[in-house]
């Protein structure tokens, strides 16, 4: 966890300091009671000490700096140690053996986040109805969507998932997460996303246009329920750009008018967020 | 020496890990070899071949964790920890 090291107070009246000297350079590990700076004013010198195990990532003052103001960012130590990452890591398999699960291995678990970005380029294993397997791409749908309608949201994007698997055997439903999008937002707290599995080898007219439509339903759940579509990666693509329009309300007029100021000749991104609407007959 | 050795070539036995899931070398899972029939038929890989990759994988997690990280806890070396203090208890 980073956290900013400031200059401290060594009087109450104290406005001021100098940094006289730092005694541990970037990179070097700090414990609890490690002298890491001088700071000195025209009445004292002050040892300044770490208070937590970790790293010293950043020294933003450089030493010799005079009338550094009381509270500014002198530097930034990253804080956390073993200790705290065993306990909760240990609490967590618990749980989980206690729950029947088995734990894959080192193999599996280090190497699922240091691959998590393979997952936009690389084939993954999709299963189509029989339970074959076919090399699928990742397609991710999402929205912010407030945390008492996750469960509704939940339930009607599975449902279409599984209607576009059922007509065509090319779609898998890999999934929703949700993770918390910082709370009291009267948008939607949570951004959560269905992962959905294309066998794009198969692709025609036909399933394209299902795959059009499932994705404007999907955005169109979210904008029932509350949610924004434009709030987590945008909505710029066909099919869910469709209900930008709708989720924005009169805001739609003003990225219009926006987007005729800053671009008069639409040359930027033409064809993005339905915006070529800004240069149609009628608009001013 | 260089010569054929079978082991070398020929995988382990299989383990069923789950209905769809089989182990032949440890912690590397595969799908069952029969759900990969119609439309990802599967070829033989040598024992070593798979060695290799699994090596390669660790040589890049190894990478990537001098890049990114401090230190890397092991789940493993955790649930041993974990198995000893409920042995004690």
């Amino acid at each position: 966890m980073p956290v900013n090291i400031l200059m401290p107070a060594l009087s109450p009246t104290m406005e001021k300091g100098n940094l006289a000297k730092w005694l541990k350079k970037e990179g070097d590990r700090v414990k609890p009671g490690d002298v890491i700076a001088e700071i000195e004013t025209d009445k004292a010198t002050m040892e300044y000490e770490a208070i937590d195990e970790g790293t010293l990532a950043k020294i933003v003052v450089p030493e010799g700096t005079q009338d550094v103001p009381v509270k500014a960012v002198i530097a930034v130590a990253m804080y956390g140690n073993d200790d705290e990452v065993r306990a909760s890591a240990k609490r967590i398999l618990r749980i989980g053996k206690g729950s029947g699960g088995s734990y894959l291995g080192d193999e599996i678990s280090q190497g699922d986040w240091a691959s998590r970005h393979d997952r936009y380029a690389t084939p993954q294993h999709g299963r189509t109805r029989d339970g074959q397997v076919a090399l699928m791409s990742w397609h991710c749908e999402d929205a912010s969507i407030l945390y008492s309608q996750l469960p509704a949201v939940r339930e009607k994007w599975h449902a279409i998932a599984a209607d576009l698997r059922e007509r065509f055997d090319m779609f898998d439903d890999w999934g929703m997460f949700a993770y918390t999008n910082g709370a009291f937002k009267s948008w939607g707290d949570y951004l959560t996303e269905i992962d959905i599995g294309i066998w794009e080898m198969k692709w025609d007219d036909e399933s394209w246009a299902a795959w059009v439509d499932a994705k404007r339903e999907i955005a169109r759940i979210a904008i029932e329920h509350g949610g924004s579509i434009s709030a987590c990666h945008g909505s710029c693509r066909e099919g869910e750009v469709d209900l930008v329009p709708l989720e924005l309300g009169g805001g739609f007029d003003v990225m219009k008018k926006i987007k005729r100021t800053l671009d008069p000749n639409n040359i930027m991104n033409p064809g993005k967020y339905l915006l070529d609407q800004a240069y149609e007959e009628g608009e001013e | 020496m260089i010569g054929f050795r079978l082991s070398a070539q020929k995988p382990p036995e299989a383990k069923r890990i789950k209905d769809d899931v089989i182990m032949r070398f440890d912690h590397v899972y595969e799908v069952d070899p029969s759900l990969m029939t119609v439309h990802t038929p599967q070829q033989d890989i040598p024992a070593w071949d798979t060695r290799r990759i699994v090596d390669s994988r660790w040589e890049h997690l190894a990478w990537m964790h001098d890049h990114f990280a401090d230190s890397v806890l092991s789940g493993e070396e955790l649930l041993e920890e974990i198995e000893a203090e409920e042995g004690k208890g």
